[in-house]
């Protein structure tokens, strides 16, 4: 009797592989794959570092390198976790890390992926630290609570990267502050501080009056800074009001400075924009060195633009300083004409620094030009050419030298000669 | 008269100014008559088109009825209207289209694409340093013309 041949196994359907992103009908062999056990290799010590990272910053509350990330992309439970509450970042991170939902989706992807149960731990977050984390909030809200608890509009969460550390001291002075109700047309999220929290005091000079009398909208609220009831843009009455306004971006400037721009929640990124731009114009000469740190809310210009300002060596600097070297070096130095470009571009930059070029082209200069019926190299094409005009010159040259002269017949020439015989 | 954006030359410095100072660009360089209609055509897809291909081309039209140009159009062999010469570095640019001319474009252009789809082969030929580039445009949208050699 014939031994039945062994039944393939049913062929299975297609199935999407998330890791590898892409379909196959390889079933469960497809984890054993090389492509898909790299790219698991990749994608779970990727997962690894950002929890650390989170761990880290959060949990045991030491700096990490960066800082704590806004939103988190579980893989395992296809979730994007978003925190929206800034007091406590990361708190939607930690509870879904934290929860039974994700623990079940770990367990089902290193299931269906390969990788092996034993990870399981290390991708997720266990009760007690969860217990811990709690505390540490705990104690840093009852801390901060006197001092935040006034505070409208988004916290600072760590306040250094707002401010400059010294006003971590005077966080008390938000308790005292008073934040009057606004009419605001415009919407707004971030109400700044009425008070300056470095102890600077800066009266609104009539300059500023000025400025907003003309009705300038440039301005927002950058986070430490002194904030003004929104009412109509030229009311300067209710800035008198207030007495007191102060930004930390004017703080270095000191009482020379004229051009106070006092600052007026914003509706958004769009007035930081412009009030960046108009700190910046109002401070081309303040030393903001003087002061406390200037940041981007300050309208300063970044550190590393700074830096570079003062390197000798920096590639920035001497590629706006010669932008045709630059621009050179980019170029392919094979590609048509480079020679040619290169003494034409120092010849121009000549001429505009005012030096005397001595003059290479005349009206009798031509093109390099490859011609129709062209036999031999371009340049014997244009000297044949240049010689044919010469020749074409001196024809019309010589066609305008003869002297046109009125036609005189034999017989008048005769007659002519016969009076003149008889006389 | 030519379009309001691109510039006229009916001199003969103005067009050297023009070859002799486009670094690194290709220009392009349109010889024709404002009256003539394949002229105006072409000088719409021309202006159209100008500010796509400014980053790595300028155009130029010159008016071939000024005294001057006609050594121009003696040297470069210009018999047929209107036609476009493409120089990068002061070097001319041929481009093999099929045609017996192959030093310059007879014709108007069937597209605003069409032309940026030549200057942008002329410029990535002439980046490699090639002084010929081919086609890329289908046979089909190809101006066809004869060449008589010396009028023979």
């Amino acid at each position: 009797m014939p031994s039945e041949p062994a039944k393939k196994p049913p062929a299975a359907g297609l199935e999407y592989c998330e890791l590898c992103r892409h379909h196959h009908d390889l079933g469960r062999r497809h984890r054993y794959g090389r492509n898909h056990r790299d790219k698991l290799g990749a994608a779970l010590p990727r997962f690894r570092s950002k929890l650390s990272d989170l761990r880290r910053a959060l949990l045991h509350g030491s700096p990490s390198s960066q800082p704590p990330r806004p939103h988190l992309w579980c893989p395992f439970c296809s979730i994007d976790l978003v925190d929206l509450d800034d007091r406590s970042p990361c708190s939607n991170a930690i509870y879904h890390l934290a929860s039974g939902e994700h623990l079940k989706g770990v367990k089902d992807f290193l299931r269906k992926h390969g990788g092996g149960m034993d990870q399981v731990d290390s991708l997720r977050i266990s009760e007690d630290e969860v217990a811990k984390w709690e505390k540490g909030c705990e104690s840093l809200s009852t801390g901060a609570k006197t001092g935040t608890e006034e505070l409208i509009g988004p916290s600072l969460g760590p306040m250094k990267d707002i401010q400059n550390e010294s006003t971590c001291d005077n966080s008390d002075t938000f308790a005292r502050t008073n934040i009057p109700s606004f009419s605001n047309t415009a919407s707004y999220v971030v109400m700044p501080l009425q008070n300056p929290t470095n102890g600077a005091y800066h009266p609104i000079s009539t300059e500023c009056h000025g400025a907003f009398g003309s009705g300038n909208a440039s301005y927002s609220a950058p986070y430490g800074t002194v904030g003004l009831p929104i009412t109509a843009w030229g009311s300067a009455e209710t800035h008198k009001q207030q007495g007191v306004l102060s930004t930390n971006c004017f703080h270095g400037t000191g009482p020379e400075m004229n051009g106070h721009q006092p600052t007026i929640p914003g509706n958004g990124p769009r007035p930081l924009i412009s009030f960046a731009a108009h700190v910046q114009q109002s401070h081309s000469g303040g030393n903001l060195s003087c002061g406390p740190k200037a940041n981007v809310h300050t309208g300063a210009p970044p550190p590393w633009l700074k830096a570079n300002e003062h390197d000798p060596n920096n590639l920035l600097l001497r590629s706006c300083g010669a932008p045709g070297e630059g621009k050179s070096r980019k170029l392919n130095p094979k590609r048509v004409g480079a020679a040619w470009a290169e003494r034409r571009r120092a010849e121009m930059e000549m001429q505009k620094r005012g030096e005397f070029v001595p003059e290479t082209s005349d009206s009798s200069w031509l093109p390099n030009f490859g011609g129709v019926w062209q036999s031999g190299t371009r340049k014997e094409s244009k000297k044949d050419f240049e010689k044919t005009l010469e020749l074409h010159d001196k024809k019309s040259n010589h066609e305008l030298s003869l002297e046109i002269k009125p036609y005189i017949s034999k017989r008048m020439v005769n007659a002519i000669s016969q009076s003149l015989f008889h006389i | 008269m030519g379009s309001a954006l691109l510039p006229t030359l009916r001199q003969k410095r103005e067009v050297d100014a023009a070859i002799r100072d486009t670094l690194d660009k290709v220009l392009v360089l349109r010889f024709g008559r404002a009256d003539d209609a394949a002229c105006l055509h072409l000088d719409d897809i021309l202006a159209k088109s100008s500010w796509d291909i400014s980053k790595f081309a300028s155009v130029a039209l010159v008016d071939m009825d000024s005294e001057e140009i006609q050594v121009y159009i003696d040297y470069f062999d210009i018999t047929l209207v209107p036609a476009t010469i493409f120089f990068f570095n002061a070097h001319h640019m041929k481009m093999d289209s099929g045609t017996p001319d192959h030093t310059k474009w007879i014709g108007s252009f069937s597209s605003k694409q069409d032309f940026i789809d030549v200057v942008e082969a002329i410029f990535r030929g002439a980046m490699k340093g090639k002084l010929i580039v081919s086609c890329p445009l289908p046979p089909e949208r190809i101006p066809r013309f004869q060449l008589l050699f010396k009028d023979v």
